[in-house]
């Protein structure tokens, strides 16, 4: 009678076992086609590398140059717009006490 | 199981700051109409500092050696005054995800001069420059290291030249 109870336990044990280790494969296999869904996805939303405006570096070099003029013009025309509004304070007292 | 998904999450997290660089601002406008866009890659800005005789007088300063450190120059300007707003909202995401820091901004009824820096006080890794004038729109970003003085230095004698 035990032996039968065994062989019992022992068939479930295994149906047990087999039924957890094809849900372990199917989790696997679900992790793994994400994975590779999130790697394609990794490799179409990149950016392309853009191709250089310029061949030689001569002209690159004249169009830092010119770009970094074009900062210091920004900067310069900013100072401007700083110190004309901090002459307004005082042309407005000026105007008053006209 | 958890570290599946944390690994997925940082991915999809690198792929949405691939989205705001100013890689992909200038793919985005290079191409649109009455646009003009420059790009100037590492391997360029390598070929510059190999240029000999490139010093600045007034300055001192070797900008081939100054920029050779550069990984890229992306110039972006826009005439058309809808595709300037979309370039200035697009630029406004990509500087608050970065990180830049505010070096200045400027605001004058329409004109708009704004320059972020990223780095420390020694060296600046990054620089993204938003100049907006009426219905014109120019997004300038300089990626790679150059150092603070250096940069301080070229903007002061560039502005010598101009004045």
């Amino acid at each position: 009678m035990s032996t039968f109870e065994d062989k019992l336990r022992a068939i479930i044990l295994a149906d047990t076992i087999k039924e957890k280790k094809s849900r372990q494969k199917k989790i696997s296999i679900s992790l793994a086609v994400s994975f590779a869904s999130i790697c394609l996805i990794l490799i179409f939303s990149l950016p392309p590398e853009p191709k250089d405006t310029f061949d030689d570096p001569v002209k690159a070099y004249e169009e830092i140059e010119k770009s970094f003029a074009y900062i210091a013009e920004q900067i310069e025309k900013s100072f401007d717009i700083i110190q004309k509004e901090e002459e307004k304070p005082v042309e407005k007292i000026k105007n008053i006490l006209k | 199981m958890k570290k599946s998904v944390l690994i997925a999450a940082m991915m999809l997290t690198s792929v949405m700051s691939f989205a705001q660089s100013g890689k992909s601002i200038y793919n985005k406008y290079s191409g649109a109409e009455s646009t003009n866009a420059v790009y100037i890659s590492d391997a360029m800005f390598k070929m510059i500092g190999k240029i000999p005789d490139l010093e600045l007088d007034d300055c001192g300063i070797n900008l081939g050696e100054a920029v050779k450190s550069l990984e890229a120059f992306y110039l972006v300007s826009v005439e058309d005054e809808s595709t300037a707003n979309a370039l200035k909202a697009d630029v406004e995401r990509f500087v608050e995800k970065g990180s830049y820091e505010v070096l200045m901004e400027v605001k004058e009824e329409r004109d708009n001069i704004r320059i972020f820096t990223i780095g420390n006080e020694r060296i600046i890794s990054g620089c993204a420059i938003l100049v907006t004038e009426r219905s014109e729109c120019t997004f300038i970003c300089i990626d790679g290291e150059i150092l603070r003085d250096d940069l301080i230095k070229i903007m002061n004698a560039k502005k010598e030249d101009i004045f």
